[in-house]
């Protein structure tokens, strides 16, 4: 089943109308109100949930099925501070959305390490949605 | 961005569109300037990395053991770093573009695309001249998996690191 993964009330409304023959479900997950309640609906009938790629942790699905997003962030900044090897200047940050738990936590894995390690390198604010090229080429 | 920030070094993408960051930045003609990071490894993002427009990605491989411990890492770090420094310039690590896995398995596959690129280009100059501004003390990368990787190693977080142009 295939649902905008930008859009939480269409994944809401996907996981609201399922079938109730369904026993489990797995979904990469908004975190989003509508959605964590849409989870926990699934659960209270007694549908295991999980979470794929991007977690919901709060809801009550059973399990988180993904890496370690914010350790990424980290690794992108530890990395993106070893390519540049001491040069000063600016670096942009792109995520799709911020309710996706994946994009938000590696957006704050990159800040941690970029920020707290490579003084000389400045990210900037984060642009959302890099799907054109139009935002990245301005 | 890159109209507005002439003096854009670094660029990480967090989520997907790699598609449109790549041609954004090869119609700027700032592809070979600008280090660009970004998830997953597919067929797209692979020819990006080969291409040496993006510069390192960093893949998630469901299904995989959990990996090694990171200093098993380490070795390897410190043949790219000896492959750097000149003490070992004809390893295969003298090729353009190479890869980093912290994942025993994934590194075959990452090797492969290492070897891919070892076929002669006419602007292929040594690892060692393309990498001179970019160097990494040996210290520093024994640093590297330190606080950084553990838990990334520990979930199969893989590292494809093309140290490109």
């Amino acid at each position: 089943m295939h649902v905008d993964v930008f859009d939480p009330t269409a994944l809401a409304s996907a996981l609201e109308r399922l079938s109730p023959s369904y026993h489990g479900v797995a979904t990469v997950a908004l975190d989003h109100t509508r959605v964590r309640a849409a989870i926990d609906d699934l659960v209270a009938r007694g549908v295991h949930v999980v979470t794929l790629v991007s977690d919901a942790p709060s809801s009550r699905r059973a399990h988180y099925v993904g890496v370690d997003n914010p350790a990424a962030g980290r690794t992108a900044a530890s990395l993106m501070g070893r390519f540049l090897g001491g040069r000063k200047g600016k670096v942009g940050v792109i995520v799709g959305s911020m309710s996706l738990r994946d994009h938000a936590e590696r957006h704050f894995g990159f800040y941690q390490v970029l920020s707290g390690e490579y003084p000389d390198l400045v990210a900037l604010r984060r642009a959302r949605g890099a799907t054109t090229a139009n935002r990245i080429g301005r | 961005m890159l109209g507005e920030h002439s003096d854009l070094i670094g660029l990480y993408n967090a989520g997907a569109g790699n598609e449109g960051i790549a041609g954004a930045l090869e119609a700027s003609g700032r592809a070979q300037d600008i280090v660009w990071i970004a998830h997953e490894l597919t067929a797209d993002t692979r020819r990006f990395l080969l291409g040496g427009v993006v510069d390192a990605i960093i893949n998630q491989i469901p299904g995989t053991k959990p990996a090694p411990r990171p200093e098993s890492c380490l070795p390897l770090l410190r043949r790219i770093d000896q492959s750097r420094s000149g003490a070992h310039p004809h390893r295969n690590l003298s090729q353009r573009q190479f890869a980093v896995s912290c994942a025993a398995v994934q590194l075959k596959a990452l090797a492969s695309i290492a070897q891919l690129t070892a076929p002669t280009r006419p602007d292929l100059r040594t690892f060692r001249d393309t990498h001179r501004r970019r160097s990494v003390s040996q210290e520093k990368l024994r640093r590297m998996p330190k606080g950084t990787d553990k838990e990334t190693a520990r979930n199969s977080d893989s590292v494809a690191a093309s140290m490109a142009r």
